[in-house]
């Protein structure tokens, strides 16, 4: 009789455990299913889940180092394609699939991790229209955050020459792509704002595959654009590419030239407004000085001499009326005057002694003196008689 | 006025216009502002004209704290 030899659990384990990590089929596996009991253990950085399809399901586990590189994040009913090998857990007895790799299934992880990136930021409020900056109207200083190598900084450089070449440009060089990319240009932001070093940040990089502009979706990156105290306008790749970093930026240029052109106002335009300001400035003094000439001749023409002479003809008419109302009042004072005295010479003339000489009599004096009586009178005075015509010279007999 | 900005001095030739534009001023204001306008038009024409444009690279500052 054959003896059969007699293990433990743990001799079992160990012995499966063996045989399946020595088959190479099963060391290099690629499965799919559908994430479930998805766990991030945080203290370990290893990530459990439960792979499974309609009928079956498998556990498996991605270790801390690989975990990392993930660029979206693993949720229950996401389905994966998985790379990995297969292992037996010795405690429970359990085979689990040890993963290398994770794709998801019918959309690339890159637009994964974009679109969950997305969400998570936009619910956090970063790309509220509230949050946004205005661009100085003539920013002075232009940071530049990109490759020093690149074509961006040329086509920026040129632009910022020919639109506003009174300002200045401040090149901070990032690596724009790789590993280093996004601390990198997270660190040139921060500099800029410590340093307050610009009034306004470019930053960006010339086209490239959704791998090559990575950097800009990476939420370092976005939070640092987020907290940037200077306005940032991202100018990432072409037209087409959108990054995390245009939806947070205070501005979105589809190109860095096209960053570069409405970062700063264009020369030409100014120097047509300044001549345009200049002329409005002649013109408007020159209607002053016309409008004030103007006031001038009218005084002289017209307002001043006029109202002098519709002033002085009131007078006048006011005076000749008032004379004639004075001449009226003399006439008739005289009239009255005039009558007064005829009365009066009527009288008088009753009184004249020469209307009764006129008559026949006559008036007798002596030595000028009146005689009255015959005792005013002695034999040989000689006495005067006025008559009518004359006098006649008597002797007294 | 050569230590004027750009900005300042093309804000102040704006406000200068509307001032004579809106015609509340004196004659001699007018003149006056008028002159101004004249040598801040010219200041800003020959600062856009003669600028070639500054390029220098941020360093970090001396007292910069160690982030990494």
């Amino acid at each position: 009789m054959v003896e059969q030899s007699v293990i433990t659990v743990s001799q079992l384990n160990r012995y499966i455990k063996a045989i399946v990590e020595e088959n190479t089929v099963l060391n290099n596996v690629f499965v799919i299913g559908e994430i479930s009991n998805f766990k991030n253990h945080y203290s370990s950085g290893h990530y459990y889940m439960t792979l499974k399809d309609e009928n079956a399901a498998v556990n498996a586990v991605i270790y801390r180092a690989n975990a990392q590189k993930i660029r979206y994040d693993l949720y229950d009913g996401l389905n994966v394609l998985v790379r990995g090998r297969i292992s037996l857990y010795e405690k429970t007895g359990q085979y689990q699939i040890i993963i290398n790799d994770i794709q998801p299934q019918g959309i690339g992880e890159l637009a994964l991790a974009f679109e969950q990136l997305k969400q998570k930021l936009n619910a956090k409020g970063m790309f509220n229209q509230s949050h946004k900056k205005p661009i100085p109207e003539y920013p002075m200083r232009i940071g530049v955050v990109t490759s020093a190598t690149g074509a961006a900084v040329r086509d920026i450089t040129n632009i910022l020459s020919r639109r506003f070449p009174i300002a200045e440009m401040i090149l901070c060089p990032v690596e724009v792509q790789g590993i280093n990319a996004a601390p990198s240009i997270e660190k040139a932001i921060k500099e800029f704002n410590r340093q307050n070093a610009a009034d306004v940040l470019i930053v960006g990089r010339g086209g490239g595959s959704i791998e090559d502009l990575w950097a800009f979706n990476e939420e370092r990156v976005a939070i640092a654009v987020y907290e940037s105290e200077i306005p940032v306008i991202s100018a990432v790749g072409h037209e087409t590419d959108f990054t995390i970093c245009d939806f947070v930026a205070d501005v979105r240029a589809e190109t860095p030239s096209a960053a570069a052109e409405l970062c700063v106002p264009d020369k030409e335009n100014e120097l047509k407004n300044i001549f345009a300001l200049k002329n409005n400035a002649e013109r408007y003094l020159k209607y002053k000085l016309d409008s004030e000439k103007r006031l001038l001749s009218e005084i002289y023409e017209k307002d001043i001499l006029d109202s002098f002479f519709d002033t002085y003809n009131t007078i006048r008419m006011f005076l000749d009326l008032k004379t004639d109302e004075i001449n009226d009042a003399y006439n008739s004072y005289l009239n009255s005057k005039k009558n007064e005295l005829s009365t009066i010479l009527k009288k008088l003339e009753a009184l004249n002694p020469i209307s009764v000489i006129n008559r026949g009599f006559a008036y007798v004096q002596k030595d000028g003196k009146l005689i009255k009586k015959v005792s005013d009178v002695t034999s040989g005075d000689l006495i005067k008689l006025t008559v009518s015509d004359g006098t006649i010279d008597c002797e007294v007999k | 006025m050569d230590n004027l900005t750009y900005e300042k001095a093309i804000k102040r030739l704006q406000e200068i216009v509307s001032l004579l534009e809106n015609g509340e001023v004196t004659l001699e204001e007018s003149i006056t502002l008028y002159e101004e306008s004249a040598k801040l038009s010219k200041y800003c024409s020959e600062l856009l004209n003669k600028a070639e444009l500054k390029i220098k690279q941020l360093t970090e500052s001396q007292n910069g704290e160690e982030d990494e």
